[in-house]
């Protein structure tokens, strides 16, 4: 009998300080190899900063973090990171193409350029994604749901056991948004862990099987259904959370009936 | 005029490449402060009568680390830590050079270069800097276009991009000491800026192209403006500097790309209107 595979992420008690100020406390879970972890919670909640600390990014006042068995620090390699792409300036004289390429760059080392293999993976990303006919064109030309495409692209050439993804449906229309749950469903049935912050209950729902609910401190961290809880909501949001939990409560009613899956998303396996 | 001539095209060259640099990091006030902070060590290499050269290096080389780590400091914005590190290193040179017997004539050399007297050592160590400098962009070109396009994710590939910022950091001190005594510590970020800033116009998809063209017209400028205050001076009793020239002739080409850039854009969107 085979031993189970190591987690790829391992949350124990983490707390995280800004200027001595806490930012994120009390963080505790495990997420197997191709899960789904949405990290649900209101703006200034701590899933960015969880996200950073995952990464290495910035310091524990207490607690560990352990990545695909390792110190963050050490599995960065491993680890893809999908930011805003908002934040991303749009006259940078870069192509599509070359940005995808840049998921390559850790594996390559210091010095050396991309070989043909290399671009032959960052283009099959790009076309994994649909804009595989852009490689040549300048990033900021593009629109912001396909510039997350990019970047997402980018994460799928790295070829990463674990993809990590900051917001990544602001700013994307609905097409662009079915299109990156299908590619994310396609790595997690490969394996890889995919965690996501996101506002978007439904998304939760229906893309991950596993939540963490943050308020500057861990409210709740398990499967969807139980992690999504109504009083976990209120505890996270506020008392407003009861007008949450009347529209996201349940997925978002597509014309099949109160409590049905959105049946793309039955395709997609979840 | 023939090592003026060279060395004047070599520093347009280097300075158009790692201006691209300048302008993609947003780093022009940075790299003011930089051409700043290297005036002590002129100056008191000046009075000491030793190499400017080895006195620019060192104090330039001292700012760029304190830059550097000032900079990445959040209780402090960049302006003013910038903005107290360039004033106070320049002070410091003034208050050198001013104890001078030659004061006034001393400061003009200083602060407006005198590239007309470039000798063959001086050519060579631009030479030695521009090849360390250049091997360096190369060996680290992915790299710092990843760090200057998306500093998150080249800390989240773990890049330490406190590193990269330094390295960037001396060598743009280094390509300051070589240009300051062609042109001065105050013309001398136009060598690093007005080049690249020009590419910025036409280049759009490439940093590597972004480079070259700077390359081009920071060689055309040192060439150009080298002659036009040579002849103008010789030949016309016009008494241009030639480093105020260098720097004139730039700022015109500047015009001119900015000018063809904004003529062309302008006639793009009436032929898709009509």
């Amino acid at each position: 009998m085979s031993p189970a595979p190591a987690p790829a992420l391992v949350l124990t008690d983490v707390a995280v300080d800004y200027d001595r100020v806490p930012a994120l406390e009390g963080v505790t879970g495990t997420v197997a190899p191709g899960e789904g972890v949405a990290l649900i919670g209101p703006n200034g909640s701590g899933k960015s900063t969880l996200l950073r600390a995952v990464l290495g990014l910035v310091p524990l006042r207490q607690g560990h973090i352990e990545v695909l068995g390792r110190a963050p620090s050490d599995a960065r390699g491993d680890v893809a990171y999908v930011p805003q792409q908002d934040a991303l300036d749009p006259e940078f004289p870069v192509t599509v193409g070359q940005v995808v390429l840049m998921g390559r760059y850790r594996r390559l080392g210091w010095g050396r350029r991309p070989g043909r293999a290399d671009r032959a993976i960052a283009a099959e990303a790009l076309d994994r994604v649909d804009l595989g006919d852009r490689a040549r064109e300048r990033f900021g030309t593009l629109s912001g749901g396909q510039r997350q495409r990019v970047l997402i692209a980018r994460a799928l050439a790295q070829q990463a056991a674990l993809v990590l993804l900051d917001e990544p449906f602001n700013g994307v229309d609905g097409t662009t948004q079915d299109l990156l749950l299908e590619v994310l469903a396609e790595q997690r049935a490969r394996g890889v862990a995919v965690i996501m912050s996101t506002h978007d209950l439904a998304v939760a729902r229906t893309a991950c099987t596993v939540a963490c609910v943050l308020n500057r401190r861990q409210v709740a961290f398990g499967p969807v259904a139980s992690a999504l809880a109504p009083e976990a909501l209120r505890q996270a949001y506020g008392p407003s959370a009861f007008a949450l939990d009347d529209t996201f409560g349940h997925p978002p009613d597509h014309g099949h009936g109160h409590g049905h899956a959105h049946p793309a998303s039955r395709e997609r396996g979840f | 005029m023939q090592r003026a001539l060279i060395e004047a095209v070599l520093l347009g060259v280097l300075g158009g490449i790692i201006g691209v640099h300048v302008v993609l990091r947003r780093l022009e006030f940075m790299a003011d402060a930089l051409t700043h902070t290297v005036f002590p060590g002129l100056a008191v290499a000046f009075v000491l009568g030793g190499s400017l050269y080895v006195g620019a290096l060192i104090t330039g080389v001292l700012s760029a680390v304190l830059l550097t780590v000032v900079t990445r400091n959040r209780r402090v914005t960049s302006d003013a830590a910038l903005a107290v590190l360039l004033t106070g290193f320049f002070s410091l040179g003034v208050i050198v050079v001013s104890r001078s017997h030659s004061y006034t004539a001393d400061l003009t050399t200083l602060l407006f270069g005198r590239v007309l007297a470039v000798d063959v050592s001086q050519i060579v160590a631009t030479v030695i800097t521009g090849a360390v400098v250049m091997a360096v962009l190369w060996l680290l070109h992915k790299e710092l276009v990843l760090r200057a396009f998306d500093p998150e994710a080249a800390a989240a590939l773990g890049y330490r991009v406190g590193l990269l910022d330094l390295v960037l950091n001396v060598a743009i001190t280094l390509i300051v000491v070589s240009a300051v005594r062609a042109v001065g510590s105050v013309l001398v970020i136009a060598l690093l800026i007005t080049p690249a800033a020009a590419a910025q116009l036409l280049v759009r998809r490439s940093v590597g192209q972004m480079m070259a063209v700077a390359a081009v017209i920071g060689a055309l400028a040192g060439w150009l403006g080298l002659v036009v205050s040579y002849e103008g001076s010789i030949h016309h009793g016009w008494r241009l500097a030639s480093g105020g020239t260098i720097v004139g002739v730039l700022t015109a080409l500047f015009g001119v790309v900015l000018a063809g850039t904004l003529g062309w854009g302008a006639r793009r969107r009436r032929a898709v209107a009509s």
